[in-house]
């Protein structure tokens, strides 16, 4: 109540107006700006330090080494980036639509989400890269084995998320819909899996980050396609500018899915912020 | 249009039996308001539980309009101590719930739904979101939300005891209005003495350990009643003190909870 704009009241608080009045620019600023400032901070010392030590390309490029990679292959790049975004995403996809029906199934009754959910969450702990070598033998070389490397290791996260969702809704809306009779599925759609969207997005988002280093691994593997192969190949090439330029891409397919979902978590549960907060 | 005949219950815990109600006999008639007053723990709540169909009594009987209660019943509407609003749905869907429930929707009654929320105050919050809206904004949209059932039967267990002490005068003042309008039987679980006296009818003072009645005290203030000037102060004040009375002369039941059934019951009738 320090920012009211009664004259009468500025005066009791000690003149907050004008803090009241910079604070939305502030955060403004604070939000974007200096995390961007940071970014921009961290890449000049980098450069600086490439400079200073006289750290040579192939151990360290500096940022215009990966910018002259960028411009040296930009359509080999870009295509290798899509192949990685699309297994990325279609193991993503399968792994979202099967966690979401499997978790779905297993909390509507109490007893088998009880039986259930500690496996689940001890197997979600199980790395799962380290069954890459044995996806190649399983499934050969192609894409398979990296749709089913990004599936498994997005499933877990989904269901443990999703199960926990489902059954964390609280007693007063429970007794609320049995108090107006609600059949078991509409008190199922209407309110559980309702509650449980913003845990839901925890597991996506959880779910997404992994996907990406699921799809890496598995291309580092076996591959001839995808920025992990282009990492391994600059490898046997000694182009580390060229490794660098296609981490440097994974950063950005990351962090750009990431935040994809980020927004539309707040598009579609604009209420799950508020009362979280 | 409520009766209770005998009706007793019994929680099993780790620790063994808890009677928290004990030989209740009640007749609650057609569109009475009726306070339940008592300390914490006195099996206020059970009571209502009981009647609202979400419990069932393990002695005795529950029959609302004659018919015994089995399970929840269309005709009665809860109202809890939170406001136990959808946070995703808008103020004027989560008042529509229970026709959405009840497949009952119309637009006839999304008009109603308007006019029950504009009554209470919330004229232009309809498309807001709950938690956008203040603790007594709130509540009042779940008393919106019972009173579209057009319920012959409310239960309110608390709803105004989260809210600060002058919204909730504001609110026990709507509902009396809303309850000479509507005139539904309604039954008013509450702490609050004040409370008891400015809405009820008849005030039901219980007793803990087990939870039975005490008392039952007929409040003859005429309404519409309040606590400000030209109202009936005297009668009010006279009814509030026998009340306060009643309740402080109790002993207050052991902290240890629950060890009911070691303990020898009350005094019943004072």
């Amino acid at each position: 109540m320090t920012t009211t704009q009664s004259p009468a009241y500025t005066v009791v608080d000690g003149a907050p107006t004008a803090g009241g009045v910079g604070r939305p620019g502030r955060s403004r600023y604070s939000s974007i700006g200096l995390p961007f400032a940071g970014a921009v901070a961290a890449i000049g010392l980098w450069w600086a330090a490439t400079v200073v030590f006289g750290i040579r390309p192939f151990f360290l490029p500096a940022p215009p080494d990966i910018v002259a990679s960028f411009r040296e292959y930009p359509g080999y790049l870009f295509r290798e980036m899509l192949v990685t975004l699309a297994e990325t995403l279609i193991g993503f996809g399968i792994a979202v639509a099967g966690g979401l029906v499997i978790s779905i199934v297993l909390a509507a009754s109490r007893t088998i989400e009880r039986a259930t959910l500690p496996l689940l969450v001890a197997l979600n702990s199980v790395p799962k890269v380290a069954v890459a070598p044995l996806l190649v033998v399983w499934l050969g070389f192609g894409y398979q084995p990296k749709i089913v490397l990004v599936l498994l290791i997005c499933f877990f996260p989904v269901v443990v998320a999703t199960m926990s969702g489902l059954t964390s809704t609280p007693a007063e809306l429970s007794e609320l819909a049995r108090s107006l009779s609600a059949s078991w599925w509409q008190s199922y759609l209407k309110v559980r899996l309702r509650w449980a969207m913003p845990q839901i997005f925890v597991g996506l988002k959880v779910a997404i980050s992994l996907a990406v280093i699921g799809a890496v691994v598995a291309e580092i593997n076996s591959s001839q396609r995808g920025l992990g192969a282009v990492i391994v190949n600059s490898g046997y090439a000694s182009d580390t500018p060229l490794a660098f330029a296609a981490i440097t891409l994974l950063a950005v397919l990351s962090v750009v899915l990431f935040y994809l979902l980020a927004g539309l978590e707040r598009l579609l549960l604009p209420w799950a912020r508020a009362i979280s907060g | 249009m409520i009766e209770l005949v005998g009706v007793g219950q019994t929680f099993r815990s780790r620790d063994g039996e808890i009677v928290a109600l004990r030989d209740i006999d009640l007749e609650i008639r057609e569109g009475e308001f009726v306070a339940v007053i008592g300390r914490s723990g006195c099996g206020k709540s059970t009571l209502l539980r009981l009647i609202a169909g979400l419990l069932a009594p393990t002695a005795g009987q529950v029959r609302v309009a004659r018919e015994p209660v089995t399970g929840p019943r269309r005709d009665i509407a809860m109202m809890f101590q939170r406001p136990a609003l959808l946070p995703w749905r808008s103020v004027l869907d989560n008042v529509l719930l229970p026709a959405e429930i009840h497949r009952t929707r119309s637009p006839q009654l999304r008009e109603q739904a308007r006019a029950l929320l504009d009554t209470v105050g919330l004229a232009g919050f309809h498309r807001r979101l709950p938690h956008e809206l203040s603790g007594g904004m709130q509540q009042r949209v779940a008393l919106c939300r019972a009173l579209i059932q057009q319920p012959r039967v409310l239960l309110m267990d608390e709803p105004f005891s989260a809210l600060d002490a002058l919204t909730r005068e504001e609110l026990a003042g709507e509902l009396q209005r809303v309850h000479m309008d509507q005139s539904c039987t309604t039954v008013f679980v509450t702490h609050s003495i004040q409370e008891a006296v400015l809405l009820a009818d008849r005030v039901i003072v219980f007793s803990p350990r087990p939870g039975s009645i005490r008392r039952l005290l007929d409040v003859k203030i005429p309404r519409p009643r309040s606590f400000g000037y030209g109202a009936h102060l005297e009668e009010v004040a006279a009814c509030a003190a026998e009340l306060h009375e009643l309740l402080l002369a109790d002993p207050s039941p052991r902290r240890d909870f629950p060890a009911v059934t070691t303990q020898q019951p009350g005094p019943n009738g004072p």
